[in-house]
């Protein structure tokens, strides 16, 4: 970034304002056209064909639940209530099994997911020029699973946006390996010192959460993290020593 | 038909962060939202094919950026390319903040869309030019011809070009 850039880049870092309302994953899977007055004339007429007809699908679902729920007590808002998958009354009928049906009997030795672990993370070493922190993914769940490749990191400021970019991958994968229950596997985080010259770091980069998506996974976990940020590299997970 | 793993973690976790960047190319809240609702509801039948870590924000931001492109070559839209700005603001001016983000906010719409795409995901976004080539689809060359392009128009703006020649005042 030239110093120009660099500039536009603080000033819109500093203005942009944060949203009045986030979107409820709820209110778009449900398909609900937005009550907001806008230019545009309704985001469903400009949605590509498959996507519209998921959001119809998932419309029924939930339209299911709610009956199931409420018992009739509100009518489902309008725009849901063409397709039903069954002529029923019954609600449970309504819900796919594979809404109903609890995701148990998980077979042994899948790959890690995220929802079975837990993040730490250790002192950092200094070195001259690098910080190395090294975090640990413990198996938090009952069963054994596997895990190979590398995590998704990155570090994320107070507004939960990604500073710089997401940490490169440093080496090769190491082979695919067990992580038992209460077992941890690692990987280590290094990042440049930002007054080095030449690095493109502003000092100012400074995060307040990391986020790392484990091998394989698209959910990520955080937990909260002041670290300087600064062309940062990420190694492969191991098993921990 | 359920959701696919992953995606309502990702809609809290990240629509914030969506939304002012789609605030950013689009200059108001409402059009922001339906451009975040239309990109996540593009990506997500897709979603479990998703495979890499990092893939949802890549994903989701290229949805976002082709959808807003494309928006804004339908004549409907309406949009009004304008060079005028609010009045200069006083140095000290306690509401210097909020009249600063207008004429941030009126003089991004004096950008081209592409322009605006491309210092949203170089300047707010911090990704590098290849990252920024790739969200978009086009050409690295083509996204440094867009930033330098968009940097001599912000700058020929009066109330900007002292900010961005002095930086952001403290």
């Amino acid at each position: 970034m030239n110093p120009t850039e660099q500039r536009l880049s603080e000033l819109l870092h500093q203005l942009t304002p944060e949203p009045p309302n986030a979107i409820s994953p709820d209110a778009l899977s449900a398909g609900l056209p937005k009550p907001v007055a806008s230019r545009h004339q309704g985001w469903r007429g400009w949605m590509p064909a498959a996507a519209a007809a998921a959001v119809v699908a998932i419309a029924v679902v939930s339209t299911g639940l709610v009956v199931a729920s409420r018992d009739h007590q509100s009518p489902a808002p309008a725009g849901q209530q063409q397709p039903r998958p069954t002529t029923s009354a019954s609600a449970s009928t309504v819900v796919p099994p594979s809404v109903a049906a609890s995701p148990s009997g998980q077979t042994a030795k899948t790959t890690c997911q995220t929802q079975s672990l837990k993040l730490d993370r250790t002192k950092s070493e200094g070195t001259a020029g690098s910080t190395y922190v090294t975090y640990y993914l413990t198996n938090i769940g009952s069963i054994t699973c596997t895990m190979y490749g590398f995590p998704g990191v990155s570090f994320l400021d107070a507004s939960g946006n990604v500073i710089q970019h997401p940490a490169d991958r440093d080496g090769h994968a190491n082979a695919r390996f067990d992580v038992a229950p209460g077992q941890r596997a690692q990987f280590v985080v290094r990042t440049t010192d930002p007054s080095i010259p030449g690095t493109g770091c502003s000092p100012s980069w400074v995060s307040t959460q990391i986020q790392v998506y484990p091998p394989d996974q698209t959910t990520a976990l955080r937990i909260p993290d002041t670290d300087r940020v600064c062309n940062l590299t990420v190694t492969a997970t191991k098993r921990a020593s | 038909v359920t959701t696919p793993d992953g995606f309502e973690e990702f809609v809290r976790a990240r629509s914030r962060a969506l939304l002012r960047t789609a605030w950013l190319l689009t200059g108001d809240w409402a059009s922001a939202e339906d451009l975040v609702q239309s990109a996540l509801a593009s990506a997500w039948p897709r979603w479990a094919a998703l495979r890499s870590p990092d893939a949802p924000d890549a994903y989701v931001r290229k949805i976002m950026m082709t959808t807003f492109l494309r928006w804004q070559r339908r004549r409907w839209t309406g949009e009004i390319s304008t060079g005028e700005l609010p009045e200069t603001v006083a140095p000290q001016d306690p509401f210097g903040g909020a009249d600063l983000r207008e004429v941030l906010r009126r003089a991004l719409q004096t950008l081209t869309p592409s322009q605006r795409a491309v210092i949203a995901l170089r300047c707010f976004l911090d990704l590098t030019e290849t990252d920024t080539a790739a969200a978009l689809g086009c050409s690295v060359g083509a996204v440094k011809g867009q930033s330098a392009r968009a940097l001599t128009r912000l700058r020929r703006i009066a109330e900007l070009s002292d900010v961005l020649r002095e930086g952001v005042p403290r």
